[in-house]
């Protein structure tokens, strides 16, 4: 396959054809986070569960958070991709690979954080050897899975242009055994008119699909939760509210890292402020329908002045006071205001305006699953001080920063085998004015 | 530069705002704990001292565990018995060597007193309590149309019995959390009479404790005999089948068609793009 523009192979692979010692930088602080977080983990198979902060009452801490919180963003990056990809949006070209990437990564780090949760991970085999489908756990496993593999194959999908376009250029220095390895992926793919189609129609329901089951599977974590009679969980709204808030998160981390990789590879000529206006926007929009859902819930709950919700909602304004007002009001209105006033929409607010509300909605799976754990129906009663108040240890905060640390580790590693950017989206784009 | 200190700010962005969730900025404060201080003589004549600290939280009682508590006899020149460190339910518990001579007053009481003496967490806390030591005797005896709990009381005074009179007496049987009151008597002479109702729950063959109790009583606190029988209904664990509800072995009908047509469907366009992942190898054959 042959590119018109010859300059977009130089400037979208830069990590393919040499290593910059940035990324020697970066990947070296990375490892080493994620090194830490073994140790801690190693600590915890050793020891037990006993060295994290969980307890008989808040069985679920931090560590359940974090899948949320990944699981968010996966289904936040499958349907910004997705709509991006079946809408064909003019300005996509420089941000569905990224999309399509936040939603693998996040997919393959999320489930982690359960296997780190369950006490006797030897039982695990029995979830699929004795499966009940009536049970929502069940329906995860097989909604993640189900997820997992659409995800792969429309990523798998969107790089075989590029693959085909890497095994054919001259323009640029491949060492040959990666040659070797675009020649086995690109799978014959040398742009004829017939394999166009296919590959584009196979894309397209590719897109539809991805966008239907992150609904779906999003919906089904959510209905963990809401199918619970647990105070603050037992809500019929959880599962749109689930989806809105992954969106919401999703878009907040395409955000930063659309800047992230913009200074990295110096890509400020195709990721422009238009870009970060235009996902900025989208911020905005989801910012206002998450607040709307979260007024929503916290509304009928108080309102309903249920005895356990009215003890949780106290408890929340109380003991969880700087994150509930974080999560609930500094992460929606900042965004909005930030985005929403033309004077303030610089790339480096809209950055901000994301990662304000990308912590915002950590904040936020915290404060749904922790307070609702230390509020159980029955009272607490000959229980230790620690068995009340959940405080998460340094092992947890560890393995958390290594969730972190991994997804930077995959995405460096995506790096140096496809480009970041999709070289064929550019190409197919560069008439449209897209910059 | 710009782009570390862009990671740098972002790093320094988290792990401010993680520090601050993660520590309790809270001022050293002395809490103070009650105490709970009960008297028990067990059906194996054990004499046991048991104090219980804890606070008194929004949700309940909260025990405080380790904390050590010393138990005295003697208000008058007090006799240290024990002392001993509070469980995970802030129990602590001391029980009193059956050869130990306890000091009686003049009328006839032993005197204990329970003591935490604080420390820079909790404020010192301590209980007193004064004990009629009681000997209860209990018998069981069934007939055809009744089931009798027998039973008699009296102190020692000098040497000589002296009848519990007019105070009651509490027949319990364990269940899971707790002892469950199922009947009541009352002391005339030192003897009460009590009829052991016939539709309290055993276990499979029937089997059942039965506790004949001063319970908390304000002169002899806790005095238990207690007797194994088979007085119980017998209790049937079999739970009626209900067929395809969400907690049996097979889910409901609807649940299975919903989600055979949902996963056929995704996995058949997985297919789809698989075929055409072929499709486009062979193309390229073609076109060769």
């Amino acid at each position: 396959m042959e590119l018109k523009n010859k300059s977009l192979i130089h400037e979208l692979t830069p990590e393919i054809v040499s290593t910059s010692r940035k990324w020697y930088f970066l990947f070296g602080l990375f490892v080493i986070i994620w090194a830490v977080g073994i140790y801690g983990l190693i600590q915890q198979i050793d020891k037990g569960h006993i060295v994290t902060g969980m307890r008989d009452n808040v069985v679920w801490g931090i560590y359940i958070v974090n899948f949320i919180f990944f699981m968010g963003l996966s289904y936040a990056g499958a349907l910004i991709s997705g709509v991006l990809h079946l809408f064909k949006s003019k300005w996509r070209a420089p941000v569905i690979r990224l999309a399509e990437l936040i939603t693998v990564i996040s997919l393959c780090i999320g489930p982690f954080f359960i296997f780190f949760c369950i006490g006797r991970l030897d039982r695990l085999p029995f979830l699929f050897a004795f499966p009940r489908i009536q049970s929502p756990i069940t329906w995860d496993v097989i909604a993640i899975l189900t997820d997992l593999v659409g995800c792969f194959i429309f990523l798998y999908l969107s790089l075989i242009e590029d693959f085909a376009i890497l095994r054919d250029t001259t323009d640029i220095n491949i060492k040959p055994w990666k040659k070797k390895v675009y020649n086995i992926l690109a799978l014959g793919y040398i742009g004829t008119e017939k394999q166009y189609k296919i590959l584009s129609q196979a894309k397209n329901i590719m897109a539809a699909m991805i966008i239907a089951i992150a609904i779906i599977v999003y919906s089904v974590l959510a209905w963990i939760f809401g199918v619970t009679l647990q105070p603050g969980w037992h809500s019929t709204i959880f599962g749109p509210y689930f989806v809105i808030a992954a969106v919401f998160s999703g878009t907040g981390l395409l955000i930063i890292l659309m800047q992230l990789f913009r200074k990295i590879y110096k890509l400020e000529k195709y990721i422009t402020k238009k870009h970060f206006v235009n996902v900025g926007v989208l911020l905005l929009i989801i910012a206002a329908f998450y607040g709307y859902f979260t007024f929503s819930d916290y509304l009928t709950k108080w309102y309903g002045s249920v005895k356990m919700d009215k003890i949780l909602i106290d408890k929340l304004f109380q003991d969880y006071y700087f994150m509930f007002i974080f999560a609930n009001y500094i992460g929606i209105l900042i965004p909005i205001i930030i985005v929403g006033i033309p004077k303030f929409r610089t790339i480096r607010n809209i950055v901000i305006a994301a990662v304000i509300a990308l912590i915002g909605l950590w904040f936020n799976r915290y404060i749904i699953v922790v307070p609702t754990l230390e509020t159980p129906f029955l009272p607490i009663q000959d229980f230790r001080m620690d068995f009340i108040k959940y405080s998460p240890t340094w092992i947890e905060w560890a393995l958390t920063a290594a969730g972190i640390s991994i997804f930077g580790i995959f995405l460096m590693l995506v790096s140096k085998l496809a480009p970041l950017v999709s070289i064929s989206e550019m190409e197919d784009s560069s008439g449209n004015e897209i910059l | 530069m710009k782009l570390y200190k862009f990671v740098v700010s972002i790093i320094l962005t988290f792990t401010c705002f993680l520090s601050i969730i993660a520590q309790d900025v809270e001022e050293p404060e002395i809490l103070s704990p009650y105490i709970e201080f009960k008297y028990l003589k067990n059906t194996e004549e054990q004499r046991i001292l048991e104090a219980k600290i804890f606070l008194a939280g929004e949700l309940g009682l909260i025990p405080i565990e380790g904390l050590p508590v010393k138990f005295y006899t003697n208000l008058e020149a007090p006799e240290l018995l024990g002392d001993v460190l509070t469980d995970a339910k802030g129990i602590a518990r001391y029980i009193i060597p059956g050869d130990h001579v306890l000091p009686l007053d003049e009328d006839n009481n032993w005197w204990f007193y329970a003591e935490f003496e604080g420390n820079e967490q909790y404020e010192m806390t301590m209980e007193e309590l004064s004990i009629m030591d009681v000997n209860l005797n209990m018998r069981l005896d069934e007939t055809e149309d009744s089931r009798m709990i027998y039973l008699e009381a009296y102190t020692i005074k000098d040497t000589a019995k002296v009848p519990v009179s007019d105070e009651d007496i509490y027949i319990f049987v364990p269940r899971m959390f707790s002892l469950l009151q199922v009947a009541e008597g009352y002391f005339i002479d030192g003897e009460a009479e009590v009829e052991f109702p016939d539709d309290v729950p055993g276990d499979q063959e029937g089997n059942l404790t039965v506790i004949g109790r001063f319970n908390d009583h304000w002169q002899f606190g806790n005095v238990e005999k207690r007797i194994e029988t088979k007085w119980g209904v017998p209790a049937s664990h079999d739970v009626a089948e209900s067929h395809r509800a969400l907690w049996t072995q097979i889910a409901p009908r609807w649940m299975i068609i919903t989600l055979t047509i949902m996963l056929t469907g995704v996995w058949g366009h997985y297919l789809y793009a698989v075929i055409s992942m072929i499709r486009i190898k062979r193309n390229e054959k073609k076109s060769k």
